[in-house]
């Protein structure tokens, strides 16, 4: 069943007309008395012999016009079992290959499932098995290895099989051996969709009802000397269970155990466990092993490294080129970087930065007027390494909106994470008319295609432009929330200037700058070092403490598993026969949590057409053997 | 046929009549409608009334002599009067289910209306009268007598006969020969459905006994002509039989045959010397008590 040709089906009531109009129109001869029947004769007699005959021709051609006609709409019914029972196609296999699929046997189960799948296949059948975890990959059987620790996205699985499929000769036929993880239905839903593939077939894994919680933990020190973990605990459940479980949360250290605690919650619930004063060792080894002691469905989950990470705030210096700071802007940037102690600003002066030595991150305030020639010391500054933030003050009679500009255009791949904020609110009253340099990145623009921030790479450093005085009048930007989390994410920026986070997921892609080494926990070295200035694009896909190796220091690097792979709640069935067959019932902005593919009717649809069809050719036939009963005369009566 | 000519006559009407409710009435309004509208008396009772003088033969009897035509012509001749005819009347029913057909009226009701009718004249008349209702056999029959109450009795008769059974007309004609020993006059109203060399068969031996018969063959002008435009299925209402009629059959076949039956009955009863009256349940009942009267004026000649 396709997405619309059923309601063509109904089309097949319209073969009920004829029988209709016949049972209404079918003449009964009426009884009237008479005194005797002595002088009458019967007028059926004479007359039936010869039109028998008729009959029996018109009931062929009539049985047989239905027929066709009846066939005539089920084509795509058919067609769609002829389909099924076409042998001039290939047969992809794809298992599931992402980290839910380690959970309690559902491999196992896979497994079986694929060589039962393989046994029963045609001879003659181009057969191509595949694995999945965000990748599409080709290998054999016995090239098949237990899952690791990935995420699988089903719009993205629904993506390169199409794509895929698109360049094969004959139709692709899928098979996708799957938990069926609802957290791995993309919020889209139309991604789903697939066109080049001919049919999909989900063979759901056998599943046993099963909890599985998961743990992510961060852990950071303010004083090097005590740690302070949060640790969050998700539970998720494969069935309808309402059980409140205990789980036992354990901090250790080496073989020291620094903390434990308890804690209760039910499938579905997610809960946060804070643990104070940790004790750091005297060893610069501040790695915290954090794990749940019950066993689970998936044990991958329970147990995670981490590394303290210390939170001093980074010195930044204001400086100011033609008295162009507002004592405003200063104080909204000074509140929003002593926030979470993210940041310490002090004034500094040209000739401080000229010097250079004690000044690492940079916020400089430049009139619009100037904009044409970057100032040289703070040219030279970014040069060296260093990382600016030019605040570009327009001129008061610069540009004036009336109703205030509004954010449409966000970076929503910048490592700022742009995206997370909420720029709906910010209103632009002023701003520059400013021409963006070759060299620059657009990453925050206003509906009149004005810039609001952008980036220049200048050699080693990064320069970033607010086009704002950020004095609370010629926008109302240093107001918002995501001013904070503007001046935040710059500061995490500058402070990880080579663009590698403390803290990734599996799976993620991490671009390696030059002369930066990347090590696994066990030591092994992450690709290899090169020299050549191009940055090396990896992809990490084992959880644990890696390191990096800088010119200058070496750091931890946090590897997490994906929290959504141990969200091991399954689709609905209805969800994946809706799947299946294409009916799904989504809309780009449904939430994915709460919105269904499940579509019942389809499947009742399905199963009803294929008994109403020969249920109506059966009754046709019917009609017609009655109405041959019937004598032939005409709808006044007469013969 | 129509009445009399006079406006009497559409008093009569079969569909006035049954208005009236009771046969009674109805028979006294018939006959007295009937009796307005002729010029000469029916009565030919055993009055005093000269018809005619014949020649004297021998063996006439010596006392109606005319010796006053005899002093003046010197020649005998004999007054001869209409003599006294104090008839035995048996009225016959046909009550099968065919006669329970027709319009205005059934034909068994236009039935009633004549023998009542008829009744009431010949109790006028001072005839014995007796009754018999007839179907596959006699139903029941009042025995013919002169007495005051016999009216009564012939009408209460007449009017409990329900219509009901098949009907056997030549086989129950055939077996009256028993019941009617005495001679008289036999008035038959039937639809005469049958086969008709059977039934002019059996009233052969009733005229042979030295039995008068008069015959009221009453008819619906519906099963004359049947208005049947469309296949239709017919019931027979004595057999309950359905037979699916084509128009065409009817408009040809249908009459063909009951017009064949129809004229075997005429030719039949004219034969041996019945007379056959063909009345309509939409005809006057006038025109019947006529065919009746004129039947016992050419009786009496």
């Amino acid at each position: 069943m396709s997405f619309q040709w059923p309601w063509y089906l109904l089309g097949i009531l319209l073969l009920g007309l004829p029988w209709l109009l016949h049972l209404f129109s079918r003449y009964f001869a009426p009884e009237r008395p008479f005194p005797s029947k002595q002088f009458l004769e019967a007028a059926e007699p004479p007359k039936s012999r010869t039109r028998q005959l008729q009959y029996k021709l018109l009931f062929t051609l009539r049985a047989l016009m239905l027929l066709a006609l009846c066939a005539l709409f089920a084509m795509p019914w058919f067609n769609r079992a002829q389909q099924a029972q076409d042998v001039a196609h290939i047969d992809y296999l794809v298992m599931d290959h992402s980290l839910s699929m380690q959970s309690q046997g559902r491999w196992d189960s896979a497994l079986d499932l694929l060589d039962t799948h393989l046994g029963g296949l045609a001879p003659g059948v181009v057969s191509k098995l595949f694995t999945f975890d965000g990748a599409l990959k080709e290998l054999d059987r016995s090239q098949l290895a237990v899952p690791g620790f990935l995420r699988a996205d089903y719009g993205d699985l629904i993506r390169q099989l199409d794509a895929r499929a698109e360049n094969e000769e004959f139709p692709v036929r899928v098979t996708f051996i799957t938990d069926a993880q609802q957290t791995s239905v993309p919020a889209h839903k139309n991604a789903l969709l697939f066109g080049s593939i001919e049919q999909l077939t989900i063979k759901r894994v056998a599943d046993l009802d099963a909890m599985n919680f998961s743990l992510s933990a961060q852990a950071r020190s303010f004083d090097e000397v005590h740690a302070h973990i949060k640790v969050t605990l998700s539970a998720s459940s494969n069935s309808d269970s309402d059980q409140l479980y205990q789980r036992t949360v354990r901090v250790s250290q080496g073989d020291r155990v620094v903390a434990s605690q308890e804690i209760s919650l039910m499938a579905g619930e997610r809960r946060e466990l804070v643990l104070e004063q940790i004790p750091l060792p005297a060893s610069n080894d501040n790695v915290f092993n954090v794990e749940l002691i019950e066993p689970d469905a998936l044990l991958q989950d329970n147990q995670l490294r981490v590394a303290a990470v210390g939170s001093s705030p980074e010195p930044v210096s204001i400086i100011q080129y033609s008295d162009s700071a507002s004592q405003a802007a200063i104080v909204f940037i000074d509140t929003a970087l002593r926030s979470d102690d993210v940041a310490t600003m002090s004034m500094a002066t040209e000739a401080d930065l000229i010097s250079g030595d004690s000044i690492s991150h940079v916020i400089a305030f430049l009139s619009e007027e100037d904009r044409d020639t970057l100032p040289a010391s703070l040219e030279n500054f970014v040069k060296a390494g260093g990382n600016a933030l030019l605040v570009m003050v327009p001129q008061a009679d610069n540009n004036e909106v009336g109703d205030g500009d509004t954010v449409t255009y966000i970076d929503q791949v910048h490592a700022l994470a742009l995206g997370r904020s909420d720029w709906s609110s910010v209103k632009l009253f002023s701003t520059n008319r400013y021409q963006v340099a070759d060299n620059e990145q657009v990453l925050l623009q206003t509906g009149n295609g004005l810039p609001l921030l952008t980036e220049q790479v200048v050699e080693r450093g990064r320069l970033f432009i607010l086009h704002d005085a950020l004095d609370g009048t010629s926008s109302n930007l240093p107001h918002q929330a995501a001013f904070v989390e503007l001046m935040h994410g710059i500061m995490n920026y500058f402070s990880n200037h080579d663009l590698i986070p403390d803290a990734i997921e599996v799976g993620q892609g991490l671009n390696l700058p030059p002369r930066v080494g990347l090590f696994r926990p066990d030591g092994t070295a992450v690709g290899q070092l090169t020299d050549t200035g191009q940055a090396q694009q990896h992809v990490i896909r084992q959880p644990g403490i890696y390191t990096l190796v800088e010119q200058n220091r070496d750091r931890a690097l946090v590897v997490t598993l994906n929290p959504a792979e141990s969200d091991i709640a399954p689709m609905t069935q209805e969800a994946t026969d809706a799947w299946q067959s294409r009916e799904l019932t989504s809309t780009a902005d449904a939430p994915a949590a709460t919105d269904s593919l499940s579509t019942p009717w389809a499947n009742i649809r399905q199963d009803v057409w294929q008994y109403l069809l020969p249920l109506f050719a059966v009754l046709l036939l019917l009609e017609s053997v009655l109405a041959n009963r019937h004598l032939a005369i005409k709808r006044d009566g007469s013969l | 046929m129509n009445s009399t000519g006079n406006n009497s006559g559409r008093w009569l009407m079969p569909d006035v009549l049954a208005r009236l409710g009771s046969l009674d009435l109805i028979a006294r309004t018939t006959v007295d409608g009937v009796m307005h509208g002729m010029h000469r008396s029916p009565n030919f009772g055993h009055s005093q009334d000269f018809v005619e003088y014949k020649a004297y033969n021998d063996g006439d009897d010596l006392r109606f002599i005319d010796w006053n035509v005899f002093a003046r012509s010197d020649k005998m001749f004999v007054k001869r009067y209409r003599g006294e005819t104090n008839s035995v009347i048996n009225l016959m029913l046909d009550a099968s289910a065919s006669m329970d057909y027709g319009d205005p009226v059934s034909k068994i009701d236009y039935a009633r209306y004549i023998l009542a009718s008829l009744a009431y004249m010949g109790q006028r008349q001072k005839d014995a009268l007796g009754l018999m209702t007839i179907d596959e056999g006699v139903r029941e029959r009042i025995e013919p007598a002169s007495r005051t109450d016999t009216l009564s009795r012939i009408l209460g008769l007449l009017e409990k006969s329900k219509p009901g059974n098949g009907t056997q007309l030549a086989e129950t004609i055939q077996s009256l020969g028993v019941h009617l020993q005495k001679r008289g006059m036999i008035i038959l109203v039937s639809d005469l459905y049958g086969d008709a060399e059977a039934i002019i068969s059996a009233l052969q031996n009733l005229v042979q006994i030295g039995h008068e018969m008069i015959i009221f063959r009453v008819l619906s002008a519906e099963e004359i002509n049947p208005s049947v435009d469309k296949l239709s299925t017919l019931v027979d209402l004595e057999t309950s039989d359905k037979v699916i009629v084509d128009p065409e059959f009817i408009k040809r076949g249908y009459q063909q045959s009951f017009k064949q039956h129809s004229e075997a009955l005429e030719s039949g009863c004219g034969r041996i010397g019945i007379d056959l009256v063909t009345v309509q349940t939409d005809q006057p009942l006038d025109d019947a008590l006529h065919q009746y009267v004129q039947f016992r004026e050419q009786r009496a000649r």
